[in-house]
């Protein structure tokens, strides 16, 4: 089997989404998605119930046909192929095994809609079989098996194919975590011993984290961000990546001023400063903190602290997590390993943290303000009654 | 005993429930059953009464060639018809169980709405069309296709399409049922693994949907035995199916014995058709209509 490529090596596009819209009836489930999958990766697609991964996943795969823009498979376009015209396989989450084959039945289905000769089937459903470590349960029914076991069936009948691109849609949702766990180690190895490439919808972003090569987070039917899970952890692009990957702080700032490579900014809890990133002024961002990366002190510490009363110390196995409310009622989680200090509950305490720790989140809330400055109000005082011109010119 | 809190509590609660069903199928449907198994072994006198002596004379004539070959017709008929619901109702159920909810509605109402009327009315409405002077000789004659009028009534076809015609719905409901229930994402796992429609219908609907067109089968093909109005009004006298020779008996020829004898024997190929049925892994809840 072959090894996957170094990572910064020279990578082959396999599958290429291109501008892709995607609607029923009036909604728009996937908005102008542009995304690149390369050869042998291992590519989650993350993202809320609802955001149109499984839509995306049915596009690549061909169940569904989108609405513009195009896919290309290995440089080819395959807009109007039919599911079983594309070298692409899927395992489905309800596994979707055939309840009146046997498991030998089920694994050799696409060789034999191949026309492959039953002798070569015979030894391809055995290997198949090994892989997924279920020797000898080529006559058992799938209502004979575990979840587990159909899920390894699944998985069988799909890569012996030889798929170019393998999808499989939330394959662990239905199992337990333990189980789930362990599958997620097999999958993970089993992709590098194929040296096929997986695209893996998932809601779990720790499932994503644990698994990928790189994260594509969806929400609302947009691609926010495709990087790899650090590049994810450490710099979301957008506050709904900072919030749902893993756990946060986010504080909303306006930005003052800029100097010497530090933005002076001002929330709601008190001001804050940041690192410079040629902010517009008055532009509106969010600040994001990861609960292990906030320090506390007892007094204002010099540069910035933002006081708080500490609600909550919640035991949670490997850390403590302390609750804090801030001056403005925000509240602000803290996280440490069990053995360092932590404060105690109902002292009042200053929150700090570094600057290279806090991630500055562009926002489009600014655009708003910008837009109402360029609406002209006299055109709608014209057009309204007297009482709301009145209030339109006070504003 | 009366007395009892047991008795007073559960035992007359439960009587009282069950009573009236228990009644209703021991006086309706049992003693009948009973008696007519009884007087099959029975025989006539001269007034046409029965008279109960023993005697195995009724079967025995079930033997007769004429008797033999009524029941061979009437089996060819019922195979026949269960075969053709088959082919016309399994592309109806499939469209309505995968159409919108509206259109599935529709085409319910219009599977259902001839049943509004009563069947005898609705197989005479046939001859219209049918028979000699009817509208499909008269337009075949004018367009100058035929130079004489088909006959097309008071044939086995006649008879066939009458029962067709009567019992497509019991055909309908079981496949489209089964079709219903169907996961779709077995349909799209078999063309993801490269089957197209046809193979993916072959390997996965048809197996999948086969239990629907069983069920339904036989609820085509046992009344097809028995339902005499349909041959009577469609077949005339010389397509006679086992339901026409049970009901002569009872009312022409007054032999009430050999009627019976009749009646049994429908009841043994029915129950030796469900065995095959129940044999093969279908099962009775499924014969009725879900």
């Amino acid at each position: 089997m072959e090894k996957e490529p170094e990572p910064g090596g020279e990578k082959r596009p396999i599958v290429e989404i291109k501008n892709v819209n995607k609607f029923y009836g009036g909604n728009h489930v996937v908005k102008n998605l542009n995304l690149t999958i390369y050869e042998k990766e291992f590519l989650s697609i993350l993202g809320p119930s609802g955001c149109g991964k499984t839509t995306l996943l049915r596009l690549i795969a061909g169940f569904e046909h989108h609405t513009s823009g195009e896919i290309l498979i290995e440089g080819e376009r395959l807009d109007n192929k039919e599911p079983f015209e594309r070298n692409i396989n899927t395992v489905f989450q309800n596994y979707a095994l055939f309840p009146h084959m046997s498991v030998y039945d089920n694994i050799a289905y696409g060789l034999k809609m191949k026309k492959v000769p039953k002798t070569q089937i015979k030894v391809r459903v055995k290997q198949a079989l090994i892989m997924v470590r279920l020797e000898g349960f080529e006559k058992r029914y799938p209502a004979q098996l575990s979840g587990g076991q159909k899920q390894r069936v699944a998985i069988a009948r799909a890569i012996i194919n030889n798929p170019k691109v393998l999808i499989l849609d939330e394959p662990l949702s239905a199992l337990d975590m333990k189980l789930r766990k362990q599958m997620q180690i097999e999958l993970k190895s089993l992709q590098k011993k194929l040296g096929i490439t997986f695209v893996y919808v998932t809601h779990d972003q720790e499932e994503a984290l644990a698994m990928s090569d790189r994260i594509a987070v969806m929400n609302n039917g947009v691609l926010d961000q495709c990087a790899k899970p650090e590049e994810i952890y450490a710099h979301p692009e957008t506050k709904f990546i900072a919030d749902f990957i893993g756990e946060t702080n986010l504080f909303e700032a306006v930005v003052e001023t800029e100097e010497k490579g530090v933005a002076y900014l001002y929330c709601e809890a008190g001001d804050l400063l940041g690192k410079s990133e040629n902010f517009d002024p008055n532009e509106i961002i969010y600040v994001s903190v990861r609960p292990e990366k906030i320090l506390w002190s007892e007094k204002p510490v010099e540069g910035f602290s933002l006081g708080g009363i500490v609600k909550e110390s919640i035991y949670l196995g490997n850390i403590v997590k302390t609750i804090i409310t801030l001056t403005n009622g925000q509240v602000v989680k803290v996280n440490r390993p069990v053995d360092s200090p932590s404060p105690q509950v109902g002292s009042i305490l200053y929150i700090y943290w570094e600057l290279k720790d806090a991630v500055m989140i562009y926002t489009t809330a600014q655009d708003v303000f910008k837009q109402l400055e360029s609406v002209d109000l006299s055109s709608f005082a014209q057009n309204s009654n007297q009482n709301a011109g009145k209030e339109s010119a006070n504003v | 005993m009366f007395k009892s809190p047991v008795w007073r509590k559960k035992t007359i609660p439960l009587l009282s429930m069950i009573s009236p069903v228990s009644a209703w199928l021991i006086l309706l449907i049992a003693l009948p059953l009973i008696y007519i198994l009884i007087i099959s072994f029975c025989s006539t006198n001269e007034a046409h009464n029965i008279s109960f002596q023993f005697s195995l004379r009724n079967y025995a004539k079930l033997a007769d060639p004429t008797i033999i070959g009524i029941y061979t017709n009437s089996l060819i008929i019922s195979v026949l018809t269960t075969i053709i619901c088959i082919v016309i109702a399994y592309p109806f159920a499939y469209i309505m169980a995968l159409t919108t909810p509206f259109r599935k509605t529709l085409m319910m109402i219009f599977l259902m709405l001839p049943f509004w009327t009563n069947s005898i009315i609705r197989l005479y409405s046939w001859r219209t069309l049918l028979g000699r002077n009817g509208y499909i000789n008269d337009f075949l004659l004018y367009i100058g296709l035929i130079d004489a009028p088909i006959e097309m009534m008071f044939t086995r076809g006649a008879v066939v399409l009458g029962m067709v015609y009567t019992l497509l719905p019991f055909m309908v409901l079981p496949i489209q049922t089964t079709i219903e229930k169907l996961d779709d994402s077995l349909i799209e796992a078999s063309k993801d693994l490269g089957a197209n429609f046809i193979r993916t219908f072959r390997y996965i609907i048809l197996p999948l949907t086969a239990p629907g067109i069983f069920a339904g089968s036989i609820m085509v093909f046992i009344p097809s035995l028995g339902y005499f109005f349909v041959s009577d009004i469609m077949g005339g006298g010389g397509n006679q199916i086992i339901g026409n020779i049970i009901s002569r008996q009872f009312k022409e020829a007054s032999n009430w014995p050999f009627g019976s004898a009749l009646s049994i024997m429908l009841i043994v190929i029915t129950l030796i058709v469900v065995k095959i049925y129940t044999k093969s892994g279908g099962k009775i809840d499924e014969l009725g209509m879900s």
